[in-house]
């Protein structure tokens, strides 16, 4: 590359800058071996996190049976499945006479 | 190495099978929630944020790539998420594009010690922090960590090139020789030749 074409012939020619090169180069092998480095985590830390997540499924689980029991979902579930099958009604009558009323194929 | 067994154990949600998956991966999680966050508290309220996903989503992994892979990738974006609900990432536009070494920080002898040079890294800039653990450390595509920032590869290559630079001024000092302008140009330089 010629835009770096000075600074190599300069590193080539200064012992400090050749140094900081090196340095430099040092340092960015040090920051890739900081993967495998690892730190201990603080005391509690597995319990910790057992703890958040049993709290989040015992809240999945504890909404599913509040829903079960509560008669409010009961009566909102009850009229659901009335309109429903009312609504399958009126579509079922609504069928069956229009099919009536189509003209028989000669 | 978390083998599939262990994962396929967790899957099904086996007694004692996660709690084996938290002790043999919870130093790499809570090292790297460490690196981005800077912060021990915080990283320990990432890291379990992590695994509370992890363990969520964890039928949903495929194996399409390594395990521990995945959940570095799970663990950076919770910790970027993070940042950015602490406004860490909108102070960026504010903060100093380069940083000069404080009076006291560690002699170019000290900084060969990995300890030393994680304390520096906590100094950085949030986000110039996050591009440098990323790439350097973790080695993340550029593509991924502008992905994960959600910002441009440009912005991510900038990122890292005021962190690394930074870095090195930290720690090394700022030159202030007749040669500055082209100790300034060595990170560029040493990044272009495959440092």
């Amino acid at each position: 590359m010629p835009e770096t074409e000075d600074l190599e012939v300069h590193l080539a020619t200064c012992q400090d800058c050749a140094g900081e090169l090196a340095r430099y180069r040092g340092l960015l092998h040090t920051m890739g071996s900081l993967r495998y480095h690892l730190e201990e985590t603080p005391p509690g830390f597995t319990a910790g996190v057992l703890a958040l997540v049993a709290a989040t499924e015992q809240g999945w689980g504890e909404r599913i049976v509040r829903v079960a029991n509560d008669p409010k979902a009961h009566v909102a579930a009850a009229s659901f499945g009335g309109l429903l099958l009312g609504a399958v009604a009126i579509g079922l009558i609504w069928w069956r006479t229009a099919r009536r009323r189509e003209p028989r194929a000669a | 190495m978390v083998d599939r067994d262990l994962l396929q154990r967790c899957g099904r949600r086996e007694p004692g099978a996660f709690e084996e998956l938290v002790e043999l991966t919870g130093r790499q999680v809570y090292t790297l929630a460490h690196r981005l966050v800077g912060d021990r508290q915080e990283a320990e309220d990432v890291a379990q944020e992590a695994y509370l996903r992890v363990y969520r989503s964890l039928r949903s992994f495929r194996g399409d790539s390594r395990f521990e892979t995945w959940l570095h990738r799970v663990v950076a974006n919770v910790a970027i998420n993070h940042m950015r609900s602490r406004a860490r990432f909108g102070e960026l536009m504010d903060e100093p594009e380069t940083i000069v070494r404080i009076p006291g920080a560690p002699s170019t002898d000290d900084v060969a010690e990995r300890e030393e040079l994680a304390g520096v890294l906590a100094q950085l800039p949030a986000a110039q922090r996050a591009a440098v653990v990323l790439k350097d450390v973790y080695g993340f595509s550029v593509s991924e960590i502008a992905e994960r920032l959600d910002t441009t590869e440009g912005a991510v290559k900038l990122r890292l090139h005021r962190g690394r630079r930074n870095l090195k001024n930290l720690i090394h000092g700022v030159r202030e020789s007749e040669h500055a302008e082209m100790a300034e140009r060595i990170p560029e330089y040493a990044e272009g030749t495959g440092a």
